[in-house]
């Protein structure tokens, strides 16, 4: 079975656990804190990804990265899935955890991109048009992306909706090679 | 850019195009690549995508790569890629479509080179269609279709008689590589050439895995017989990814299906399943699907039903087009029971199969009628064809059944010896050379001859000349005959009458004895000894041939491998006499017509006066001694009557030519080649190395016509002395 799918499922659990014993917010607090990790320091999520056979040099690695800073609960999830030989699902399961909060709370991620900072009013706009389609609390990231040369993408439930300059001229590029 | 616009109308074009550009914002259902290579890449998200959607991979810099849904598994999908696969990488955003693959279709697709997208590798533009089909549908229901009833003529002779194509069928041609398979299902897509505009078969060809300078090859022949205008190739080449090769024949047969489904004919060929199938199998492994027999995923079966159940007779009340199609399955050493050739066999409604020894043994188109069949196509027979080629399966196969008794006995009794004759020049009849597809009715008439017995008075390899002389004669002086037939498609009492009127005729003008003589004639009872032998090569039926006729005296048990040494040029006991025995012996060429014995009288005497101690009656009496055993002639143009003499250190050769021929059997009536070996035992391996030579010698395709087409003795010594053939080792 690939990663995601053991990503999800450990999440699962974990956040059951956290739910029933009144840590979630410890427990959301410890999935922020593996994601900023991971994004961090590249290689420690590269060295969970290729390990593949999990020895006493692995088990003191976790213990020293990841097991002093965690929750109890998240601690224990952590060590079960790498005693499993799970370690490459590590990387991925703050994100699973993410979405099944967000689904629980009736919350969904959206992820604007923009040429330029982005306007307090176009953020606004944006979160309310999303929030429409979706039918969800909206929380938004975003990131600025010269790139696009002016507009903006939006991510978001799994769609993209492609407002930008960049993105225009590509599609009248190849409106144009049709002829 | 199209070939058809001008350059005034590009501006307008931009003009149109810019001001038709829809500038709002495009929302999309988006995933993630995560795994890309080898052909197909793995995406995360897309969770509403559909099995066999079209996706967009969206390469940095604006372009975009194609690819089609293969797994929809519980986190991820599996995409198989077309063009430009490798540009995907890790990251890409890949984005659904909506829509399943599809294929431009119609008229303007003919005369065209697509790949399985339907976008043109001819240089010749986009195709001016608006019109397009999903690749991957099924078939038609029961309730529209309806029996194959019309005929799909190929133009060869052993197909159209004995296993004949309905339109609508679907007919499997399966053989070992280079036996033919593609010769035949071009010369098909050929002979639609002469249908009328209203019965139009439009052809397809689908090139799968196959060299692009063979795509060429094959647009350039139909190109020049005038069949590339109403044929569509659909080219998946070698180099291309295997999701081209998986979809080309989808994309062909929903291209098809709009001939068929608008009420007209259409063909497919799919050249060949067996490497769709390994691309298929390709895929399957890569995107980890569990790999079953011979590595096949278990659903390969499908994949072949699926597309051949597309071909059908569409009922009238759809129209009542029809798709023919004509796949073909390549096998490893004739092994029909492995795995591909099993499952299309039982799929399709009958094959034809294709013999390696055939082939090789010059029998063109190497159709095993023994095992080839057709379940449907005899209900779409013409009458004519039907009633006069009835009994032709039969008739070869009692032939092919007393071949291979041939070899073990050379005495036969009369009945034998005309049932293989007839066999012999049915045989005969029925080869026929690449890209001459012969007219049904045409076809009627030889073969009406052939097993009329009517051509059994005239040597086998005169056959093919009276077959052309005959239809030339037939197109000049007997067209209302021809007409007649044509509207009748049967052969009346009347009609039966006529055409042994013409045949008689044409009889009467027919002259056997001129010296043109078809190089491939006259191996033909060599030929069917080598279909029942199996591997048989051309010199083991050498060998083969000079044992059976080889002197008793000159006979031992080591005898076939000391032929075989000589063949193979590996005997070092003669240091190339047969040059100088060339250059110095005596060569006939009497202009009177000389019956056997008084040819051997008069070399007799040549011989007795070289050599005085030897009678001339001896000689003679040895000479119809060793005949009368069994006939010194090796086929129906040369002979090697061979004698051993007493005494020592003697061997010489006398050769005759007679150019109206020499009544040798019933089998050889007109030999013209004649080689008389006369040799003291003590000669014996020498004897058998000039037996080689000659046979080596006249082995040469060209050497029939080179002989009796020689001026006079010189030029026949020439034709001899510089024959190819191994010439024996120094020291």
């Amino acid at each position: 079975m690939s990663g995601p799918a053991i990503s999800v499922r450990y999440a699962t659990a974990l956040y059951q656990v956290a739910d029933e014993m009144g840590t979630l917010d410890a427990v959301t607090e410890d999935m922020l804190f593996m994601n900023n990790l991971m994004n961090e320091a590249p290689e420690i999520k590269q060295y969970c990804q290729k390990t593949r056979k999990i020895n006493s040099q692995v088990l003191s690695f976790i213990e020293i990265a990841f097991l002093p800073y965690v929750s109890k609960h998240t601690g224990s999830m952590i060590d079960t899935a790498v005693r499993n030989g799970r370690l490459t699902a590590l990387p991925l399961i703050p994100d699973a955890f993410s979405n099944i909060a967000n689904e629980k709370s009736g919350t969904a991620m959206a992820f604007l991109e923009t040429a330029h900072e982005p306007t307090d009013d176009l953020i606004v706009l944006i979160k309310e048009r999303m929030q429409l389609k979706t039918n969800k609390n909206i929380k938004l990231e975003h990131t600025v992306n010269p790139d696009l040369l002016g507009g903006f993408k939006v991510w978001c439930e799994g769609r993209m909706i492609d407002n930008s300059v960049a993105g225009r001229l590509i599609r009248m590029k190849r409106l144009l090679r049709s002829i | 850019m199209r070939d058809d616009i001008k350059p005034g109308e590009i501006l307008d074009l931009l003009k149109k195009k810019i001001a038709g550009f829809e500038s709002s914002p495009s929302e999309s259902e988006v995933g993630k690549v995560i795994q890309a290579g080898d052909g197909i890449a793995r995406a995360w998200g897309l969770d509403n995508v559909l099995s066999g959607e079209l996706v967009e991979i969206d390469i940095p810099g604006g372009d975009i790569v194609h690819g089609m849904v293969m797994n929809l598994e519980e986190d991820s999908i599996g995409i198989i890629l077309f063009a430009g696969c490798d540009k995907v990488q890790e990251g890409f955003t890949v984005r659904r479509t909506g829509r399943v693959a599809e294929v431009p279709v119609g008229e303007a697709l003919l005369g065209r080179v697509v790949d399985p997208l339907g976008i043109p590798i001819d240089g010749k533009g986009e195709p001016a269609t608006t019109q397009k089909r999903k690749v991957e549908i099924k078939g038609p229901g029961i309730t529209d279709r309806q029996d194959v009833q019309e005929p799909l003529q190929t133009g060869i002779k052993a197909i159209d008689a004995m296993i004949p194509i309905g339109r609508g069928q679907r007919e499997l041609i399966i053989g070992d590589r280079r036996t033919g398979k593609t010769a035949i299902a071009v010369d098909t897509i050929i002979n639609q050439k002469n249908n009328a505009e209203e019965d139009r078969v439009y052809c397809f060809y689908v090139a799968i895995g196959q060299k692009r300078s063979s795509v060429v090859q094959l647009v350039e022949t139909l190109r020049k017989h005038g069949a590339l205008e109403y044929t569509t190739i659909i080219a998946a080449t070698a180099s291309d990814p295997a999701a081209f090769q998986y979809l080309a024949p989808y994309a062909a047969v929903a291209m098809s299906e709009y001939f068929r489904d608008h009420g007209k004919h259409a063909l497919i060929v799919f050249d060949d399943l067996t490497k769709h199938a390994q691309a298929y199998r390709e895929i399957s492994l890569l995107m980890r699907r569990s790999p079953g027999r011979e590595a096949y995923p278990g659903d390969i079966f499908y994949l072949h039903s699926r597309l051949l159940e597309r071909a059908a007779k569409m009922s009238d009340e759809k129209g009542g087009g029809s798709l023919t199609a004509l796949p073909i399955v390549e096998t490893q050493e004739g092994d029909v029971s492995a795995y591909i050739p099993t499952n299309v066999i039982s799929i399709t409604d009958g094959q034809i199969f294709l013999e390696a020894n055939l082939f090789n043994s010059g029998l063109r188109p190497a159709i095993n009628v023994g095992i080839s069949v057709s379940r449907v196509g005899g209900d779409a027979q013409i009458t004519a064809m039907k009633k006069t080629a009835g009994s032709l399966r039969i008739d070869l196969a009692q032939f092919r059944e007393l071949a291979a008794f041939m070899q073990f006995s050379s005495d036969l009794d009369v009945t034998t010896r005309k049932q293989l004759d007839r066999g012999e020049r049915l045989t005969e009849i029925l080869k026929q050379h690449q890209y001459a597809p012969l007219d049904v009715f045409k076809q009627v008439l030889i073969i009406k001859a052939a097993l009329s017995g009517r051509l059994d008075k005239y040597p086998s390899n005169r056959l093919k000349r009276y077959e052309t002389e005959f239809f030339n004669y037939v197109d000049e002086n007997e067209t209302s005959f021809m007409d007649e037939l044509r509207a009748a498609k049967a052969i009346s009492k009347e009609a039966d009458k006529e055409l042994i009127r013409i045949f008689n005729d044409f009889d009467a003008k027919f002259k056997p004895d001129s010296a043109d003589v078809d190089i491939d004639a006259g191996y033909t009872v060599n030929m069917a000894m080598a279909i029942n032998r199996g591997q048989a090569s051309f010199n083991r039926d050498m060998i083969n041939l000079i044992e059976s006729v080889t002197a008793r005296e000159l006979a031992t048990p080591s005898l076939e491998e000391e032929l075989q040494q000589i063949m193979d040029g590996k005997d070092v006991l003669e240091k190339d006499r047969f040059d100088q025995l060339i250059e110095n012996c005596t060569i006939l060429d009497p202009d009177e017509t000389e019956d056997i014995e008084g040819a051997f009288m008069h070399v007799s005497e040549i011989i007795s006066e070289t050599y005085p101690e030897l009678a001339v009656q001896t000689l003679y009496d040895k000479l119809i001694e060793r005949e009368q055993t069994s006939s010194t002639a090796l086929t129906s143009f040369f002979a090697i009557p061979h004698i051993v003499i007493e005494g020592e250190n003697m061997f010489d050769i006398i050769i005759m030519r007679s150019r109206k021929g020499i009544h040798f059997s019933d089998t050889c009536p007109n030999v013209h080649a004649i080689f008389f070996l006369v040799g003291t035992i003590d000669q014996r391996h020498y004897h058998l190395v000039a037996l080689s030579a000659i046979a080596q010698i006249v082995q040469n395709p060209a050497f029939d016509k080179e002989w009796m087409s020689a001026r006079d003795v010189s030029t026949l010594r020439t034709i001899l002395r510089y024959g190819k053939r191994k010439r024996e080792k120094k020291g």
